[in-house]
């Protein structure tokens, strides 16, 4: 039987159809080679998708710099972005007043959570791992 | 998910200036030609905003991104290369690495950097615009001008020769 | 022979073999050995959402009943692994053992975890280790939510550096429990049963953990709006009762919104449907009225 290919880097992307996605998962069960070939895969994007994402330099808008923007509309987490965020975030705007807020950290709702899973056995890394970096070295 | 299309100047600069920054950064691996780059091409999209379609507002933009970024490559003759390397064979048998290898590997910003500079152009695009970037093939495709085929593959090898260069 | 008693057979050698009083439709021992487990290996989880696919490629590490997952961003989760005596398995699931099979050339024990006519669960056991090697998790409709995959695995004891344990809390839950009413939450929400209730994680806080034996989730409750920081640039989807900003992770969702009486946020692994019955049975979005913000205005 011939081996997925380039099928692998697409569903990785989920940029497959519903029959391809399930010939993956069947072949990808006992195929090493297609394995292999997957976690080499999943690496380099797992790679390239860990660089920090880089501020513009100042003054290059014109003032508008600073405005932390959402770089992606699917899902990824810009740890950068985020941080940076934190900084300018409004809660929930009113003409009264600012609504007080509470605020929690993706990574303590996730430890609060985590820390339960003994009574649910799908213990998977999405769930044990919060999405928080650590510093990258040097990249910025 | 619909596409919100941004449709004022406002809007695109600040939206869209810090991801072509990005792009072109991770492209070149320089700060000063990415932030030339950023601005060339956002002079140029609001020159364009007036005659833009209704379609595939990620797909024009960033088509006007990567014409703006060869012509600024051209112009600076640091022609991207875009050949491919002979021994692409030697891809095809990886062996599944470490976990302590492909930890250490991962955390190295610069070396992906590094390893992404010596990509080919075409292959080095393809991979920046999916996994920096985020956008769809489909939105590649219409970028590159290439077939959705094309683009599956050429994120598929980017990712093998970024993968061997990261061992 | 008929193919029936082909897999009785089969499934009495197995019991015999796994040792003591294994009932098949029981999924304790399994989830017992999987938590003794000790071993290393490379982690894929893929889970496809309204928003797109997530996913991620972690390094695993589980001894001593204590898991490590890293990722290529250096994030690091150190977790306790044990089956809790309290586990129940909600009475809408069945356990079936359809068989063995290979996975990573390693045998492995192949065992559903049944809802109606709804596989809702695979799990893929290793024969030898008792480690969950795969797992695909699947909508109420049949498609796939996450499927998971070690992608290489190592059976030899790991070693885990000490400074990573140092971040290990000691018990279960890092807030404290049992300060707080746990009257305000409802002891089941769509079929999922309250197991816990704590005070935090920030000032005004309070979370109750509720469980099916399969999924569960985290609701934090606030009088105030909850501000997640890395949720700011997160989509805001409508769904039946009104708008909740929603984020997908590899394996995890996070719902976040405003009600009428302050902020909840709900975290857990819920397939689809199983999130919107949730939302459906919690406290729709909605905005505090004019008077409790200009006494807040006012007072703080
Ligand atoms: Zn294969």
């Amino acid at each position: 039987m011939t081996h997925l290919g380039e099928l692998l880097s697409a569903y990785l992307d989920g940029e497959v159809t519903e029959d391809e996605r399930k010939l993956v998962t069947s072949h990808i069960t006992d195929c090493g080679t297609c394995q292999a070939e997957l976690a080499d895969l999943h690496l380099a994007r797992s790679a390239l998708r860990s660089l920090p994402v880089l501020d513009l330099p100042a003054g290059l808008l014109d003032g508008e710099a600073s405005v932390v923007i959402p770089l992606v509309r699917r899902p990824r987490v810009w740890i950068a972005a985020a941080a940076a965020t934190v900084a300018v975030f409004v809660g929930v705007a009113t003409f009264v007043a600012p609504e007080p807020t509470v605020p929690i950290t993706f990574n303590e709702i996730s430890l609060e959570h985590n820390n339960r899973s003994q009574l649910d056995p799908l213990l998977t890394p999405g769930k044990a791992v919060p999405p928080v970096s650590l510093p990258i070295g040097g990249a910025e | 998910m619909p596409e919100d299309v941004p449709l004022s100047w406002e809007e695109v600069a600040r939206t869209h200036g810090r991801k072509i920054y990005n792009f072109a950064y991770r492209l070149t691996g320089n700060p000063d030609d990415a932030a030339d780059l950023a601005q060339e091409v956002l002079l140029r999209v609001r020159r364009g905003l007036a005659s833009y379609q209704p379609g595939s507002f990620e797909g024009w933009l960033w088509r006007i991104t990567r014409n703006a970024f060869l012509d600024d490559v051209r112009r600076k003759n640091r022609r991207p290369t875009s050949a491919l390397p002979d021994e692409l064979d030697r891809f095809a048998a990886i062996s599944t690495p470490s976990p302590d290898d492909v930890l250490a590997s991962l955390r190295l910003g610069e070396d992906i950097q590094k390893a992404l500079l010596g990509l080919p152009y075409d292959f080095r695009e393809a991979v920046v615009m999916c996994d920096v970037i985020g956008l769809s093939y489909d939105e590649i495709a219409l970028a590159s001008a290439v077939p959705v085929g094309t683009v599956r593959s050429r994120i598929h090898r980017g990712r093998k020769m970024l993968r061997e260069a990261l061992l | 022979m008929t193919r029936g008693a082909v897999v009785f057979l089969l499934l009495v050698g197995m019991v015999m073999g796994a040792g003591p009083a294994l009932a098949l439709d029981d999924l304790t021992p399994y989830l017992e050995q999987q938590s003794a487990a000790e071993f290393s290996g490379e982690e894929s989880i893929v889970c496809y959402t309204p928003d797109g696919t997530v996913s991620e490629l972690t390094v695993v590490r589980q001894a001593d009943g204590v898991r490590v997952v890293e990722d290529g961003e250096g994030a690091i989760g150190v977790t306790r692994v044990y089956h809790g005596d309290n586990w129940v398995l909600g009475d809408q699931y069945r356990v079936e053992v359809s068989g063995r099979d290979r996975f990573l050339s390693r045998p492995v024990t192949v065992v559903d975890v049944v809802e109606g006519d709804l596989v809702r669960v695979g799990l893929f056991f290793d024969q030898s280790s008792g480690a969950l090697l795969a797992s695909d998790v699947h909508n109420a409709d049949g498609s796939t939510y996450c499927s998971s995959r070690f992608l290489s695995f190592d059976p030899k004891r790991p070693v885990i550096p000490d400074d990573l344990l140092a971040g290990l809390t000691t018990g279960p839950g890092s807030s404290e429990a049992g300060v707080v009413d746990a009257d305000a939450f409802p002891t089941e929400i769509a079929g999922f049963s309250l197991t816990e209730v704590y005070e935090g994680p920030a000032a005004g806080v309070t979370n109750g953990y509720y469980a099916d034996g399969i999924f569960s989730f985290t609701v934090f409750v606030s009088e105030r709006a909850i501000e997640v920081p890395e949720l700011v640039d997160a989509p805001v989807v409508k769904m039946r009762r009104g708008e909740y900003q929603r984020q997908f992770y590899p394996g995890q969702v996070i719902f976040a919104w405003q009600t009428r009486s302050g902020g909840i946020v709900l975290v857990g692994d819920l397939p689809l449907d199983l999130q919107e019955d949730v939302l459906e049975a919690l406290p729709a979005p909605g905005k505090p009225n004019f008077f409790v913000r200009f006494w807040r205005g006012l007072f703080g």
